[in-house]
């Protein structure tokens, strides 16, 4: 026993139970469709079907039974589903069309797509057409491969070999929807009797055919479009060398074709009559439908504008085109195809066109209806046409006679580029032709078949236009539902009513309540599934979208002074990043040469002079030794034998030899005096620069450390050393440079301060260094005379501690210059006499090259003026 | 210099002398091995140097000697001093270079007070002085350049400049003009060093080719002219 697991508790119940013994929820679906009405892969059809064709599809049954009860079965069946009835027609007789393309034949009916799988069950009908080649049924499919849809001429193409029933279930089955499927098994029934009539394999002139068919499957518009095919035949001769290809050469080759005998147009031709389109100019289609008011129902009366739009296009397009068809035969004729020709002029031979309505879809029927040439008679809208259908033509057609009609936008395809190509129909404002690619029944149905005035006036839902019954309630209602013209009003003796001022003022206004219902209406989503809605609940808040920040004004309230500061100060910004404009310096590429030549003769000079020991330059005159040089002779000259000095060598070995030159005269001077020297120094390579002077620069004088002369050694902590020295010799300074005790020597016999020195000398390159002295050392050695030896580079810094009675530095000897004076103040030659050639030379040396790059300089600069005038 | 009373040492440093006087020299024709050579070697010397004096000239009579061989108030002393020199050696490592902080900021405010009062007292009021006593000797030239020369100087070192409402803050004319000349004295006053710098650097030269020639006539000739 299968078991079938409920779906919404998941636990198993039997199989034969609907309704879940647990949950008591459905087990197994509600369908409405038995395996009689809807095919099983009807229902895989439905799926791809939109909204529209599935309404329909459910509300065509009922459809059927209203229009049962209402009309004649034939009409019934022939009107509801016309595409049925065209499948049953091609399945009655066999046509070839052996020109058409051969789709795939695996294209499956599953696909979805209906037209297809007509497509499919064409191609599969043309192989035994294929082996009948003499049968006039290639040339009739020829018709209709430029003309008719694709779909039309596969409905048209059933092949003979298979079973109707079956080609209709693998047809339809899957394509179409199902309530055409319905439709066409409860045609078959009615087609099938004709069907049997006639042998399937034989090319049987559709003359011969169509009385067997006739009046029950055969489509009322079909029916009039061959009458009016008819008509044209006969009252106009039909230029067929102007037809398009597709009509001329079915006509040409076969006119007695299988298609023609079963295609609706040449019977409805054969029907139609041929005198009233001439006589009133109307055609008689719409005559004999103006002739006969029985068939319409009650609701045909209503006036044109009581009528919903969607209702009155079928009825005006059929109105439209026969005044002007009549009117304008000599230029249809021209413009007719072939196949309309060929199908005239066979119904003129044989006039059985009665016969074939029989086997004419009703969509045809329908279709040609809505064609230019009208032409109907009783049976063709008794049969093709429901009965809401043909009261709405038999009001249409009594309206025909007085309002010019429309274009019907339901017409074909194929007859509406004709017309709207090479006939010239009358065509109200506001209202064009339609000329789409598709089925002008799907065009009706999807987009015209809404009708405004209805859903403004009944408000019906879009499954409502599409059930049957419900047009046909609409339908009989439209007495009731008729609104009263002002006019009428008038002539009925109802005067309009004056609404007075007050109540004038208290009306509503219509804008404010349309703003209302706006506004109520919220608003639209722009994205999401909820596209398209209106007053749907926002997803987020309103405060939660990014928004642009409010504009804030950024002015301040600024004083033309504080502008002018910022004025300032931004030009002192621009300043200070734009670099200044330098003339760009005089690239001189032979720098190097120059430095060799600068250098070789600065060499040669100096070398030249010290290798021959050469005197030339004279020594500074007495006159010209400068004051404190004197003064410093002066002092030292002042000094007794044994008197302590105190002598500071601070200076680097790199400029020993200036400090040498510059110190040897004032030193050797000091020891000719007999001078006691201490040797202290702040510079840490002092002491042996001291220890060396002595030894070497003055070793004539043959003084000995600890007796003439005691070196201190190196005194750290720079100006603070130097100041605690001042202040505590002994504490600083407790053991000499040699490691001994130097206060117990005789150069320091009696000395407790600095100031117990008689002569303080400062030996050093270093002006800071002298300049620590000066500060540190002189305000507290009292009377204790400060003098400086010290190089050329600081004298002009320590320059101003000279001259004056107050001067802090007594006397001061500068480089080899000051040596040599001093030499010549106290006549004795020494280093400086040694270097004076040398340097003088040097010096001049030096002074020359200044001179020839300066002038070589000026001589550039002006042959480069020249050279730029000379270039501007 | 005499080849006959030099000794070995003497002569190795002679020669040590004059080997490296030309390796310095050898820098005019540019940098090479022979200058960065010798110039490395004075600055290890020099260095090495400076440390043994630091030891023995100032570390071990000041510091080591006193607190061995001194009293109780001058071990006292000693290793109060002795502290923070001690503290000072923390310098020498970064993580625990904040200990020789306190011992540091002892030095340069000691420093900085003995410049401080050695510059007030040693060459701002002397200075001064001096330079109103030029006047007093009745050398109104010297005394009337010197014046306006230190004025002038001092001027060009005036970057500021005088409001005035409504308009730029601009140097005046006449305070441009002293700024120039403020500007000539100074430069004369750099002409002056670099004339005594180039001065001492001429004298460089020649005492080291002076000592090249007595190397070379003392030792070298009679070597090689036997």
């Amino acid at each position: 026993m299968e078991e079938i697991r409920c779906p919404m508790c998941g636990k198993p119940n039997p199989d034969h139970l609907e309704i879940c013994e647990h949950c008591q929820a459905r087990l197994k679906p509600l369908v409405i469709s038995s395996d009689d009405d809807f095919p099983t892969e009807s229902s895989d059809a439905d799926a791809g079907l939109p909204d529209w064709l599935r309404s329909d599809q459910q509300d065509e049954p009922l459809s059927d039974a209203d229009s049962d009860a209402e009309d004649s079965p034939e009409a019934d069946s022939g009107s509801d589903d016309w595409l049925n009835k065209l499948r049953e027609e091609s399945d009655s007789a066999p046509i070839d069309i052996s020109a058409l393309e051969d789709p795939p034949a695996s294209q499956e009916p599953e696909d979805g797509d209906w037209l297809d799988r007509i497509q499919a069950l064409r191609d599969t009908e043309e192989e035994p057409q294929n082996q009948e080649d003499a049968t006039p049924s290639d040339d009739s499919s020829s018709i209709f491969d430029g003309a008719l849809p694709s779909w039309m001429s596969e409905d048209d193409d059933d092949a003979p070999e298979e079973p109707p029933q079956e080609e209709d279930s693998s047809i339809f089955d899957g394509a179409l929807p199902s309530w055409m499927s319905e439709k066409e098994e409860a045609e078959i029934d009615e087609v099938k009797p004709h069907e049997e009539a006639l042998p399937r394999e034989e090319a049987v002139p559709r003359e011969e055919a169509v009385p067997q068919e006739s009046g029950s499957s055969i489509p009322d518009w079909l029916a009039v479009s061959e009458e009016q095919a008819e008509q044209l035949d006969e009252e106009v001769e039909v230029d067929a060398s102007e037809l398009p290809e597709w009509l001329t050469g079915s006509d040409s080759e076969d006119p007695v074709s299988a298609v023609e005998k079963e295609s609706p147009a040449p019977s409805r031709i054969e029907t139609a009559p041929l005198e009233k389109p001439v006589d009133g100019e109307i055609p008689d289609w719409l005559s004999t439908r103006a002739e006969s008011p029985d068939d319409s129902p009650p609701s045909s009366e209503l006036a044109d504008d009581e009528i919903p739009d969607w209702m009155k296009e079928p009825s005006s397009a059929e109105a439209e085109p026969a005044p002007s068809i009549s009117e304008s035969t000599p230029d249809r004729d021209t413009e007719l195809p072939d196949w309309m020709l060929e199908q005239a002029d066979d119904t003129d031979a044989q006039p059985a066109a009665e016969s074939t309505e029989g086997e004419i879809p009703d969509w045809m029927l329908t279709a040609d209806d809505a064609e230019p040439p009208p032409s109907s008679t009783e049976e063709s809208s008794d049969d093709g046409i429901p009965d809401w259908m043909s009261g709405e033509e038999d009001e249409e057609e009594a309206q025909v006679s007085t309002i010019p009609a429309d274009p019907d936008p339901e017409e074909p395809d194929w007859l509406s580029g004709l017309e709207s190509e090479d006939i010239e129909w009358p065509v109200p404002e506001g209202e064009t032709p339609g000329d789409d690619l598709e089925p002008d029944w799907l065009e009706s149905i999807g987009d015209d078949a809404i009708p405004e005035s209805a859903s403004d006036d009944l408000s019906p839902t879009d499954d409502d236009l599409f059930k049957i019954d419900r047009l046909t309630e609409l339908l009989e209602d439209e007495d009731d539902l008729q609104i009263p013209e002002p006019g009428g009003d008038v002539a009925d003796g109802l005067a309009p009513a004056d609404l007075p001022g007050w109540l004038e003022a208290m009306r509503p206004v219509e804008s404010s309540a349309d703003g209302d219902s706006t506004v109520e209406q919220g608003p639209t989503e722009q994205t999401g599934p909820l596209a398209g809605l209106s007053g749907v609940l926002m997803a987020e808040p309103e405060i939660a979208r990014l928004k642009q920040a409010p504009k804030l004004s950024s002015r301040l309230q600024v004083s033309e002074t504080q502008q002018e500061h910022v004025k300032v100060f931004r030009e002192l910004l621009e300043t200070e990043g734009q670099a200044e404009t330098q003339a760009k310096p005089i690239v001189v590429s032979s720098q190097g040469l120059l430095r060799w030549l600068s250098a070789f003769f600065l060499i040669f000079v100096i070398g030249l002079i010290i290798i021959g020991e050469t005197q030339f330059v004279p020594s500074p005159p007495q006159a010209s030794v400068p004051v404190e040089v004197l003064n410093t002779s002066s002092l030292i000259n002042t000094l007794a034998p044994k008197d302590p000095v105190l002598v500071s060598f601070d200076f680097e070995p790199g400029t020993s030899g200036e400090m040498n030159a510059a110190a040897a005269a004032v030193v050797d001077h000091l020891m000719l005096r007999g001078a006691y020297l201490t040797l202290i120094s702040t510079s840490p390579t002092g002491p042996a620069l001291a220890e060396y002077f002595i030894s070497t620069v003055q070793e004539d004088h043959q003084y000995t450390s600890g007796n003439q002369y005691v070196n201190l050694g190196y005194i750290p902590g720079g100006a603070s050393g130097l100041l605690g020295f001042v202040q505590m010799p002994q504490r600083i300074k407790p053991l000499s440079f040699d490691g001994f005790d130097p206060w117990i020597t005789a150069p320091l016999d009696g000395i407790y301060a600095l100031s117990d020195f008689k002569m303080i000398l400062m030996i050093t390159d270093n002006p800071d260094i002298a300049q620590s002295w000066i500060e540190q050392v002189e305000p507290r050695i009292l009377d204790t005379p400060l003098v400086a030896v010290v190089s050329a580079q600081a004298e002009p810094i320590l320059q101003p501690f000279l001259g004056g009675e107050d001067a802090q530095v007594r006397g001061m000897v500068s480089g080899v210059i000051g040596g040599a004076a001093y030499e010549q103040v106290t006549g004795k030659d020494n280093l400086g006499r040694t270097y004076w050639d040398a340097l003088n030379f040097s010096l001049m040396t030096a002074i020359a090259a200044i001179l020839i790059g300066g002038i070589a300089n000026v001589f550039s600069i002006l042959l480069r003026g020249r050279s730029r005038g000379g270039s501007r | 210099m005499n080849a006959a009373n030099i000794n070995l040492a003497d002569l190795v440093g002679l020669l040590i002398g004059f080997s490296f006087t030309i390796f310095i020299l050898s820098y005019i024709l540019g940098d090479n091995f022979l200058f960065r050579f010798a110039t490395h070697i004075f600055i290890g010397a020099a260095a090495g140097y400076t440390s043994v004096i630091t030891i023995y000239n100032v570390i071990l009579p000041q510091l080591i000697f006193p607190f061995l061989d001194g009293g109780d108030g001058e071990m006292i002393l000693t290793i109060s001093l002795l502290i923070p020199s001690i503290l000072l050696l923390a310098k020498i490592s970064p993580r625990l270079g904040k200990i020789g902080n306190p011992a540091m900021a002892i030095l340069v405010g000691i420093g900085a007070a003995v410049a401080i009062g050695g510059g007030i007292f040693g060459t701002v009021f002397p200075q001064v002085s001096a330079a109103v006593s030029v006047f007093e000797t009745n050398n109104f030239v010297e005394g009337t350049i010197l014046l306006i020369g230190t004025l002038s100087t001092l001027l060009y070192f005036q970057f500021g400049s005088q409001k005035s409402k409504k308009q730029r803050p601009a140097i005046t004319q006449a305070t441009k003009f002293i700024r120039w000349i403020g500007k000539a004295f100074i430069a004369v006053t750099f002409g002056a060093l670099f004339a005594g710098v180039y001065v001492a650097a001429l004298t460089a030269l020649i005492e080291r080719f002076s000592f090249l020639w007595t190397f070379i006539k003392e030792l070298v000739l009679p070597a090689a002219l036997g």
